[in-house]
């Protein structure tokens, strides 16, 4: 495991790996960046936003679809915007945007989470690459990763409150999602599942925050390995570098501890990275 | 055959949650928390870990074979104990015979406790041991109402004021030097000013017992990893040998928390001379009495404290009180006890969190309490078990 970045974010997370350019993007949600950098960390570029970002995904033709709590909108690469959805089935004054990620043929996809942090009246949602948003499932706490099976007939789907990862039945022609099911619950003693990423055997690995771990679960369910990361809280992760065999894990700054929680002000906030055996699938870029 | 221990397992790491009032993580959050830590602290990853041994299991705690499941760790050896004093190295011990026997590579000792959560764990209807047919495991005798273990020290300070002429002014001595250790670590729950003149406001509890003579009730956890001595030196910090060891005792000549003598509840009044007391801890070690530089102790009510002294020969009956009301057990003195504070003034993870303490005072890396002098520390309680911790082995 080596430390990509010097710098510290307060809340980073949407680790993305772009093949095209060979570089690692990510957010600091609360401290509203739009952070790039090469894979050893240096060039590092910053793209302060004047909202926070809850996630992003790269552009087939240039710039960021950027999901900020309460807009859906396209910045170019300068980080000005340029178009923004039409987001009128989203109910801001209850909910705002979270984590998310675009699907193979380019729709992003993105849940909402409950401004309260407490009811599961959160929403998710797709947004096609003509900018319609469409509302495809409700009733999560706080939606956070999502990622696919390398057959794509399956969607899963992290919830940190109630702490559940749903699989969905998924048709990749029409974008649609079925048959909801709990794929693994996050027990107390788990932490919280949040940012998720998928491999090529079909084995999803989910980030929790507070236990210091990354885990790894195999299509039915069972917890196939567990790995340490230095900070006790990695928020999301990405697979990345030429053959997809680089874990980037984001981190974040806890707060209000008692003292003795684990918190590293040295690390936390900060992005990893480790070499894996198995490769992670790739994540398309956002066809709109 | 006996086979010789000593020195065969070794502390390799500790870690705990935070110590605080009513925690909002439940038991396995705080399990979960203590281990990393303990990784950590050890440089280790969990999939090292292939032995537990629990302290206390739910509802208090966490059970062995939930914790394993959610922490992702695969077990071949397993241990669970009762929640008492008595069982802090038993389950220390059973760890230290698994990895030294080969039985496990390396053993997670899994403490957590959460008091607050539990109404009536600690002498009301949820204490199923203290209300057991026939006398409870710290000698309640809940027929005649006396339902909660502080009862069975109150009996024994009693006691032992009458036998020596002395007065409340003994259990003073032994929380004022807790509390002064507990002064200098920034995780103790009591670190407010405390002196004599406090401990006399201090309310009676069960007398002669007042509140401050009793453990903090708290929520936390604590984890300490135990490996081989050989494989002992692969992690990131120095080992710190299991030396020596001795069992709890028990039988008709035996209370809980008294020496033997005193004759408390089936105890009879017999003398029992020094060179009759087992001292099979320090045999094994190979070292004597005077050797140890800090003796650690269960120290959930403060009479406790004279009473361990005195067990393990670091006093001659009747003058524990005399040795701590000279400070030698206080910071800077010449035996110190429970420098982090222990179950009085840190936090009461059922003793545990002394254990953790013994660890960093024996690395060196107990900050601005580390002691002059420690190579050498013995845990050992008023119930006759024991363990001696070294650093080299």
């Amino acid at each position: 495991m080596r430390r990509v970045t010097l710098e510290q974010d307060q809340l980073g997370e949407c680790p993305t790996w772009d093949a095209r350019s060979g570089r690692f993007f990510w957010i600091d949600v609360t401290g509203k960046k739009l952070l790039s950098c090469s894979p050893d960390g240096t060039s590092r570029e910053e793209l302060c936003v004047d909202d926070y970002p809850g996630s992003f995904a790269l552009r087939e033709t240039g710039g960021r679809l950027v999901a900020f709590r309460r807009k859906i909108a396209i910045l170019d690469d300068a980080g000005n915007e340029i178009a923004r959805a039409a987001t009128d089935v989203v109910e801001f004054g209850k909910e705002r945007f979270n984590d998310g990620k675009c699907d193979s043929r380019g729709r992003f996809w993105a849940g909402t989470l409950d401004k309260q942090l407490k009811a599961p009246i959160g929403g998710l949602f797709r947004i096609d690459p003509d900018l319609s948003v469409h509302k495809m499932s409700e009733g999560y706490g706080i939606s956070n990763g999502i990622a696919w099976s390398p057959d794509e007939k399956t969607m899963y789907h992290c919830d940190s409150s109630p702490t559940n990862v749903y699989a969905y039945d998924f048709d990749v022609e029409s974008g649609t999602i079925a048959n909801r099911r709990i794929f693994v619950r996050f027990d107390e003693g788990m932490g919280r599942p949040d940012g998720c990423a998928m491999d090529v055997e079909g084995f999803l690995w989910v980030a929790a925050p507070g236990t210091g771990c990354i885990r790894r679960f195999a299509p039915g369910g069972e917890l196939d390995s567990v790995l340490e990361t230095p900070s006790r809280y990695p928020s999301s992760i990405a697979f990345g570098g030429p053959d997809l065999k680089t874990l980037y894990i984001t981190t974040l700054v806890p707060h209000e501890l008692p003292p003795n929680d684990g918190a590293q002000p040295d690390i936390d906030g900060a992005v990893f990275a480790t070499e894996v055996q198995v490769a992670g699938m790739p994540v398309t870029r956002f066809g709109g | 055959m006996a086979i010789d221990l000593r020195g065969k397992a070794a502390i390799v790491g500790v870690g705990a949650s935070p110590f605080t009032r009513n925690s909002p993580d439940g038991a396995m959050n705080l399990g979960a928390q203590a281990l990393r830590a303990a990784l950590d602290d050890a440089g280790a990853t969990r999939d090292m870990v292939d032995g537990i041994s629990i302290h206390t299991g739910s509802p208090l705690g966490v059970d062995y074979d939930r914790f394993a499941e959610a922490m992702g760790i695969n077990l071949r050896h397993a241990a669970q104990y009762w929640l008492h004093g008595r069982f802090v190295t038993l389950s220390l011990q059973n760890a230290a015979l698994a990895v030294a026997c080969g039985l496990a590579d390396m053993v997670a000792c899994v403490t957590v406790v959460k008091f607050l959560s539990i109404r009536g764990a600690l002498g009301g209807d949820a204490d199923h041991e203290g209300l057991r047919e026939g006398g409870g495991s710290h000698g309640e005798d809940p027929a005649f109402g006396l339902t909660s273990p502080s009862g069975g020290a109150a009996l024994f300070a009693r006691r032992y004021f009458h036998k020596y002429g002395v007065g409340d002014e003994i259990l003073r001595d032994v929380v004022l030097s807790s509390r002064a250790h507990a002064a200098r670590n920034p995780f103790a729950l009591r670190r407010e000013p405390f002196d004599a003149e406090v401990y006399a406001r201090e309310p009676r509890i069960i007398d002669p017992l007042r509140r401050a003579d009793c453990a903090q009730i708290n929520d936390g956890a604590v984890v300490v990893l135990v490996t081989s001595a050989e494989r002992a030196k692969e992690f990131k910090k120095p080992p710190v040998y299991v030396r020596g060891m001795q069992g709890i005792r028990g039988g008709p000549d035996e209370f809980i928390f008294a020496p033997r003598g005193f004759g408390i509840a089936q105890q009879g009044l017999a003398a029992w001379p020094a060179e009759k007391q087992p001292r099979q801890v320090f045999e094994m070690a190979g070292v004597d009495t005077g050797d140890i530089d800090g003796f650690f102790t269960y120290d959930a009510f403060s009479p406790l404290v004279l009473a361990a002294l005195e067990r393990f020969g670091h006093c001659a009956p009747g003058t524990a009180y005399k040795f701590v009301a000279d400070g030698n057990i206080a910071p800077g003195g010449k035996l110190p006890v429970n420098t982090s504070g222990g179950l009085l003034s840190e936090a009461h993870v059922a003793g545990w969190n002394s254990i953790a303490e013994a660890t960093r005072q024996l690395r060196g890396e107990a900050g601005e309490r580390q002691m002059s002098r420690a190579d050498l520390i013995q845990w050992g309680t008023v119930w006759g078990d024991s363990v001696i911790l070294g650093n080299e082995a």
